[in-house]
């Protein structure tokens, strides 16, 4: 296992020092959350390390393993390094495209182990090529209100477990109170059976035996709502465009900026 | 060169024709249409513009709109992804609506001005930056822009010099003080984009005891930057409800506009208010730190915020300050058209020493009579010194008086061209007035107008202020002289004349002061809750006759009730 990690960080580490050299911080997809990982030497983190040991040796095995926000793909990799089939799900565009980046360079350097990896720009993955599938979400943390969307509702029932770390899912939750509110709502998608890991700062949610997720069929959820429309649609597009926010979960808020050239001819204007 | 500058599709539309890189003629669309805060494309104000200038649509060279409409766009997708299903089918009506607007500006252009040249898109915040910047008498200045939400920027720091502005850094959405205050005014029971006014009038009848609850919501960094707790406010993912329940659940129930206001409300609005005062004392702080200029331009709606503008000038912390009297989404028309002006041309800037905010229409004395006559109304015609003379007397026995005179203000203030007048020296003139004329609650202050020579002798205010944006103490002692312009916490929102800036008002200050012996007056905005400011003669005799106005100045009349 330290092999794999070692060879997973070499591996990025050597590929964005060079684009991030090329493309800059924002360019490159870093932003200065990887960025700052860069310039340690190391993206593997420790609640990576410990899903990754988790799925490893002590969760049931599935057939897939879908990274929620996976950012470069740290933890889609090292699963992938290990044999096991992967989709890295990431919906913002620049770092989608440094993902894609991180395959390429995967691929070329033979560390692809069965050459199934997918990648998928979105917040979940389309489709479950084998069952069971579970979800990882080590750091989902987007500063939205995401519990009551009924789309990401939805889409979090088509998994057949999930393991994420309640600290980081969809807010910075400091507070143990804040923490079981994940519980609950994992349980009220229908992951009744929870496994919590507090050393590793996981929780393992997984339906009752025998109960299927609904993946394949939305209707389950009930009628196609107003959601389903092409405006909808056009909304998941813009949105897997949208940039994330760069500011990290704490500290300070400013964006630096440092424009004197305004584009006055764009509607979209500068960055 | 002629410059439009629009801005629409939000709040307070307004058009703005700047020519030569100076604005020689601007107004908002509400004036026109008498909707308050009119959002729709500001016909009106874009034909007024043309008009005052003797050109047609065709003949301008630029026109500029206010904000960049898809990064706009592109926020309002983003945030209604995670929308509850209620705000997400509203929020798609209004982005359809949005969307179907911008789309179809160069074609409106074309349909109502005959306008087909090039179409420009200055950043929201940039707006507001060149609004006070460009206006400003400084060669050099830092710029600190702050409001709820433009495209993503909530607050800007810019540098400006010469004839050009920099962007430092930005904050942006959710993070957002201007939303922090509006939710917190929809909390108190008002109406947010209008009551924000009322929720800093509250605040002094207050003591912060909410302060270490208010802090917990925002937190303030080192470096000027702030950080609201989300799960306090929840108009990331709602159109309906700006904050959540958790924040019921540290402050109390909210109020309801029809409930009464209690001591509880006064104190939060007093907690909510200094935090904000230590929010933008921060960013000041901060931008002096970033920008080696001792002079500051500030734009944006919470610039509106008197009372802490003027904490930020006796702060010290720099020499000289412009505070754009637009502040609000009608100034990005200013300083759209400034931008794409100075953008377009190589000249050397002018600073502005002495801007005025008096773009709009004016009426001649033919016009006035016609609207008088129309009206059958009993009037005599005066000239300047008897008109002051008269009106001097009429308030000095506490008589409530119309003004209307010259140019239409452009911004939310009457600057003394339309403007409802009293007595400052008895203290029922703000019942009076609330009760009798404005129809609005009872604990929102009165403004005084006054000489500029005489204002340091009344209020402990350092510099002249022409656009009413500070709220300076009154003097200890001189409460008593003018006890009907004093809030209750001792300040007061003060304007001062100078004679050259306004010969007629400041003849009619010191024929007041030579009865009274105080050149002070009440002055407030020419027209009643819920309305715009009057902008012709035939809205200043509607109001006049719908209210309790005594008399009506207007032009070379004065008109009286005859019943």
């Amino acid at each position: 296992m330290g092999d794999w990690v070692r060879d997973v960080n070499e591996f990025l580490v050597g590929l964005h020092t060079t684009r991030r050299a090329e493309l800059g911080v924002e360019g490159s997809g870093l932003f200065n959350h990887y960025s700052e990982l860069l310039d340690s030497g190391s993206f593997l983190r420790g609640n990576e390390l410990n899903a990754f040991k988790l799925i490893r040796e002590t969760l049931p095995a599935h057939a897939e393993y879908a990274v929620l926000r996976a950012g470069l793909g740290e933890l889609a990799f090292l699963l992938e390094r290990a044999g096991l089939r992967t989709v890295a799900c990431e919906p913002n565009a620049v770092r989608f495209e440094a993902l894609v980046a991180g395959v390429e360079h995967f691929k070329s350097s033979g560390l692809e182990e069965r050459g199934r990896f997918r990648t998928v720009l979105a917040f979940l993955p389309d489709k479950a090529l084998e069952r069971p599938l579970l979800g990882i979400a080590t750091d989902l943390v987007f500063n939205l209100q995401l519990e009551g969307d009924e789309s990401f509702r939805r889409g979090l029932r088509r998994f057949d477990g999930l393991l994420v770390s309640p600290r980081l899912f969809i807010r910075l939750r400091e507070t143990p109170m804040e923490q079981r509110a994940v519980i609950t709502f994992l349980r009220s998608l229908g992951f009744t059976e929870i496994t919590e890991f507090p050393a590793e700062q996981m929780v393992y949610a997984t339906r009752p035996a025998g109960e299927r997720a609904p993946f394949s069929d939305d209707t389950e959820t009930g009628p196609k709502s107003s959601e389903a429309t092409p405006f909808d649609a056009l909304v998941e597009r813009v949105m897997s465009l949208v940039p994330p926010s760069t500011q990290s979960s704490t500290g300070s808020t400013w964006v630096e900026r440092r424009i004197r050239e305004f584009d006055m001819k764009s509607a979209f204007g500068n960055g | 060169m002629n410059v439009l500058g629009i801005s629409c599709y939000y709040h307070d539309a307004a058009a703005v024709l700047v020519r030569d890189g100076v604005v020689i003629a601007g107004a908002e669309e509400e004036r026109f249409t008498r909707r308050k805060h009119d959002r729709s494309f500001p016909t009106n104000a874009i034909g007024y513009c043309l008009e005052f200038g003797g050109i047609k649509g065709s003949d301008l060279d630029l026109v500029v709109f206010y904000e960049k409409p898809l990064r706009k766009l592109q926020r309002g997708l983003q945030t209604s992804a995670p929308l509850d299903s209620g705000s997400r089918e509203a929020a798609g009506r209004h982005i359809r609506h949005y969307v179907h607007q911008v789309a179809t500006l160069p074609q409106l252009l074309a349909d109502t001005m005959g306008y087909r040249g090039e179409l420009q898109y200055c950043e929201h915040h940039l707006s507001h930056a060149a609004s006070c910047f460009y206006a400003s008498p400084f060669e050099e200045a830092a710029i600190l822009t702050v409001d709820g939400v433009g495209e993503w920027a909530t607050t800007g720091q810019f540098v400006g010099s010469g004839n050009r502005i920099e962007s430092v850094r930005e904050i942006r959405y959710p993070q957002s003080l201007g939303m922090f205050y509006a939710a917190l005014t929809a909390y108190l029971g008002f109406e947010v984009n209008e009551g924000e006014y009322k929720v800093m009038g509250l605040a002094s009848y207050g003591q912060p005891t909410y302060a270490d609850e208010v802090a917990r919501l925002i937190e303030l960094h080192a470096d000027g930057s702030f950080r609201l707790d989300l799960s306090y406010f929840d108009y990331v993912h709602s159109f309906d409800q700006m904050y959540s329940p958790k924040l019921i659940d540290l402050l109390g129930p909210s109020r309801l506009p029809s409930e009464p206001v209690e001591q509880r409300h006064m104190d939060i609005a007093a907690s909510v208010q200094k935090r904000v005062e230590e929010a933008l004392l921060n960013l000041v702080r901060s931008l002096r730190e970033v920008s080696s200029s001792r002079n500051l331009c500030m734009s944006g709606g919470v610039a509106h915020n008197v009372v802490a503008n003027s904490a930020i000038q006796h702060s010290g912390l720099f020499d000289g300050i412009f505070i754009q009297p637009a502040s609000g989404d009608n100034g990005g028309a200013v300083g759209a058209a400034l931008e794409g002006y100075w953008r377009a041309v190589k000249s050397v800037r002018v600073p502005q020493p002495n801007y005025n905010t008096c773009f709009g229409p004016e009426f001649d004395d033919a016009t006035i009579l016609k609207a008088i006559k129309a009206r059958r109304l009993v009037f005599r015609r005066l000239n300047s010194n008897e008109l002051c003379g008269e009106v001097a007397k009429l308030l000095h026995d506490d008589l409530v008086v119309g003004w209307f005179q010259g140019r239409m203000e452009f911004g939310p203030r009457a600057l003394g061209h339309r403007s409802i007048l009293g007595n400052a020296c008895n203290p029922e003139t703000k019942e009076i007035l609330n009760v009798r004329v404005k129809l609005r609650e009872e604990f929102r202050p009165f403004a005084p107008i006054v000489t500029e020579d005489a204002a340091q002798v009344y209020y402990d205010q350092p510099t002249p202020s022409p656009h009413m944006l500070y709220a300076p103490r009154v003097k200890p002692g001189m409460e008593a002289r003018v006890p009907a312009s004093t809030h209750v916490d001792g300040t007061s929102r003060v304007q001062t004349v100078s004679k050259e800036q306004n010969p007629l008002f400041y003849g009619l200050l010191k024929e007041f002061e030579a009865l009274s012996g105080v050149p002070v007056l009440i002055n407030t905005s020419f027209n009643i809750k819920g309305e715009p400011i009057v902008c012709t003669p035939e809205d200043a005799i509607n109001c006049f006759l719908g209210t309790d106005i005594d008399y009506l100045a207007i032009g070379n009349f004065l008109v009286e009730k005859s019943f």
